[in-house]
């Protein structure tokens, strides 16, 4: 027997972070969405700075199928949306504990300081902002599939064999 | 790792023979999308190229997995995914550098080649033998005879 | 099939509701001695510091239980189990069952202190408790135990204006989740509002019918109720007489799928005794996350599906005095034997420190900032070598997927 997770095909969102300009844009349009105001602290995709290797990296919910904050929260109000596959949560019950903030290992569960809540990413019920207004396209918003696509496409268009074929003989990735 | 899967795109016809057995071995239906070895194909360009998993030395797949379901195997060099401790966080889908590593939607896991078992079902089933499963010196050395081949041609 | 579950705790209810999720066929039975719906043991205190309603602890309504088809007996004390018919007897009927899952919990501890049976001891478990503490209106608390749940007991009652003293038979608060020193910086954090007391133990309680004064071996402290805190016994009677394997620890004994040793029996929750996953040593782990995680197991190796238990690690975080602390893995005394290496750093708002076990993490804790222990609980559960991830940071093509670990740079960094 296999180890069923509920799984479930729905769209995410990637990151390049080799695009990212760490700009915020993202930050301020998710917190006006979600509060009504502006500012990066309210969002719910945060940015992550790597000075040292010269990256930002955007950071938010995955989504998981399985996720490690749905056990971790004492009021059991994190719940997988047995429709569209997300890891949505009842705000209005929460009591700010922030256990579900330590056991994301993203850290992508983030706690609104104003309402004294966690929140975290619900894909703006499937059109997320944050990818639309993004102007380095550092965030793209696709399925899973379309992004292994992508990735094995850059794979083969990265691959030395382009240059090291040689003309009539037998060439390898 | 002594053996590795060997492609040779150039004999690849794209038919997806491998990608419908490996999907029917591992999960029981034939569907590209749950195969692990998957082709990419150009068909304008008429080539095609099979990608699986390169066995890495020091897999992306390993270090990005929060979870420690993904571990190399330090005698034998394999990487496997143990699925009873994925949780379907899907990094190393964006983290292996191939594209390799897979996600099953159904079970919110992710999944990746195991070598059947030190049996390929894909190299047994290629029919243009763009797949083989070769120790590392004979890969080699088959690339070598190539390059050489290809030199004395040219001269 | 006609599972029965046992208990209506964390563990319960969370095997219920994944049975649920995988199987919307099979007949679900939930036998409990306590007659509440499924509550959040850990929201009580935040209902006695007055923050929320006590109906808010309530995680599951009766119209829910309908929904799930979840058949419930609660209010009714097993009595017996009989393995070889598979049944269960409570005073009134005999439940058959194909698959079982016990998830008896536990229950407080109070020790036998002349005059801990008058009016005013309570014990903060269900939410019958606080319901009577709150009738009670309580003035001046004394709260013996300074585990996590005596500190956040203590600090709820102060925040509803209480004068508290909070007693503590070791030498240091919460002395199994932290060391000498962040402990001592937690408790100068308590001293602004509560009265602590360490190395003392309570050795009487004195007063008519009503409690008037408790006495320690150096103190008398006025008070008019008394808060007991002082650590919980697992319920394994029903598993004892039916011969289930007992562990050394006092836990029902499970394997990694929450079998116990009579096939088709299984158990999840406080009940149980786990194991550690650092040291794979017996633990009993008492945490709300550990019994959800146990009864996610139970639930799906119940139903034929593949789970295994990883082992527990401990996640304590609290809100003291408005100070969020972290307690995470083990602490120096449950490491004895290891040679533990320690890193840690402290300026005026923030503490931390690493423990550190052949370049793995194995502990944490931290007052004053949460942000990037989610990166630092992740690598202990794992077992990411430190050297390791310090060099992964560095990585420019592996840290754009590695999100996660960018927070715990600031841990990791330094070094001594």
């Amino acid at each position: 027997m296999n180890s069923k997770k509920m799984g479930m095909r729905m769209k995410r969102i990637f990151v390049n972070a080799e695009a990212c300009t760490g700009c915020g844009l993202c930050q301020l349009l998710c917190s006006v969405h979600k509060t009504g105001q502006w500012h990066p602290a309210l969002a719910r995709i945060k940015i992550k700075e790597m000075p040292e290797l010269e990256l930002n990296v955007p950071v938010l919910c995955l989504h998981c199928s399985n996720p490690p904050c749905e056990v971790y929260c004492v009021m059991n109000l994190i719940y997988k949306d047995p429709n569209t596959g997300y890891t949505l949560r009842r705000e209005d019950k929460c009591i700010g504990c922030r256990a579900c903030e330590i056991a994301c290992p993203f850290s992508a569960a983030v706690m609104d300081p104003i309402r004294e809540v966690v929140v975290n990413c619900d894909l703006c019920e499937g059109d997320p902002l944050c990818v639309s207004g993004c102007p380095e396209g550092a965030l793209l918003y696709m399925e899973d599939s379309e992004a292994g696509e992508r990735k094995r496409k850059a794979a083969v268009s990265l691959g030395a064999w382009r240059a090291s074929r040689p003309r009539d003989g037998r060439g390898s990735l | 790792m002594d053996k590795l899967i060997y492609i040779d795109h150039q004999k690849c016809v794209g038919c997806a023979t491998c990608e419908m057995v490996c999907s029917l071995v591992h999960e029981g239906i034939c569907s590209p999308s749950l195969s692990r070895i998957r082709v990419v194909r150009y068909p304008t360009q008429a080539f095609n190229v099979p990608i699986t998993c390169a066995f890495c030395e020091f897999p992306p797949c390993v270090s990005v997995c929060p979870s420690g379901a993904i571990s190399k195997n330090a005698q034998n060099g394999e990487v496997a995914i143990n699925s009873i401790l994925c949780i379907g966080c899907r990094q190393c889908v964006q983290a292996c550098p191939f594209g390799h590593a897979n996600f099953n939607f159904d079970q919110g896991t992710a999944f990746k080649c195991d070598l059947c078992g030190g049996n390929p079902q894909c190299v047994e089933y290629c029919w243009t033998e763009a797949l083989q499963y070769l120790p590392l010196e004979r890969a080699l050395g088959e690339k070598r005879e190539a390059v050489a081949r290809n030199m004395l041609g040219s001269t | 099939m006609r599972i029965v579950i046992v208990g209506n705790g964390a563990a319960g209810n969370e095997a219920a509701v994944n049975l649920r999720k995988l199987d919307s066929h099979c007949e679900i039975v939930m036998l409990a001695r306590e007659s509440y719906p499924a509550y959040s043991a850990c929201a009580l205190p935040d209902v006695l510091a007055g923050w929320i309603p006590l109906k808010q602890t309530f995680l599951l309504k009766e119209e829910d239980y309908a929904r799930l088809k979840i058949e419930r007996s609660f209010g009714q004390a097993v009595n017996k189990l009989d393995l070889s018919e598979k049944c269960l007897q409570t005073a009134e009927t005999v439940y058959h069952y194909d698959r079982l899952i016990l998830a008896t919990g536990s229950q407080p501890v109070i020790p036998a202190v002349p005059g801990s049976d008058l009016a005013g001891n309570f014990v903060v478990k269900t939410p019958g408790d606080i319901e009577r503490i709150l009738a009670h209106k309580p003035k001046q608390v004394v709260v013996v135990g300074a585990g996590n749940i005596g500190v956040e007991t203590a600090s709820a009652l102060r925040n509803r204006g209480c004068r508290v003293s909070l007693v503590e038979m070791k030498d240091r608060i919460m002395p199994l989740l932290y060391d000498q020193k962040p402990s001592a910086l937690i408790q100068k954090i308590l001293e602004e509002g509560i009265e602590v007391l360490t190395g003392e133990r309570v050795s009487r309680i004195s007063g008519d019918t009503h409690i008037k004064v408790v006495h320690t071996q150096g103190q008398d402290i006025n008070a008019d109720t008394v808060i007991w805190a002082a650590g919980v016994r697992q319920n394994t009677d029903i598993a004892r007489e039916a011969g289930l394997s007992i562990g050394s620890l006092g836990g029902i004994q499970v394997d990694t799928h929450m079998q116990s040793s009579e096939a088709g029996v299984f158990a999840c929750g406080d009940c149980v005794e786990s194991f550690q996953v650092f040291t794979r040593k017996p633990c009993l782990s008492l945490l709300w996350s550990s019994a959800k995680r146990q009864a996610q197991v139970a639930a799906r190796n119940c139903l034929g599906y593949l789970d295994e238990y990883e082992g527990s690690c401990s996640l304590l975080i609290e809100d003291i005095m408005g100070i969020p602390c972290v307690a995470m893995g083990l602490n120096l005394e449950a490491l004895q034997g290891y040679e533990v290496e320690v890193i840690e750093q402290q300026d005026e708002n923030e503490y931390f420190r690493i423990l550190m076990v052949e370049d793995r993490i194995v502990g944490f804790q931290a007052i004053g900032k949460v942000e990037g222990s989610g990166a630092i609980f992740t690598m202990i559960k794992k077992g990411t070598p430190v050297s390791e991830s310090r060099k992964v940071l560095l990585n420019r093509r592996l840290v754009p997927n590695l999100a996660w670990y960018i927070d715990s740079s600031q841990y990791l960094s330094c070094s001594n």
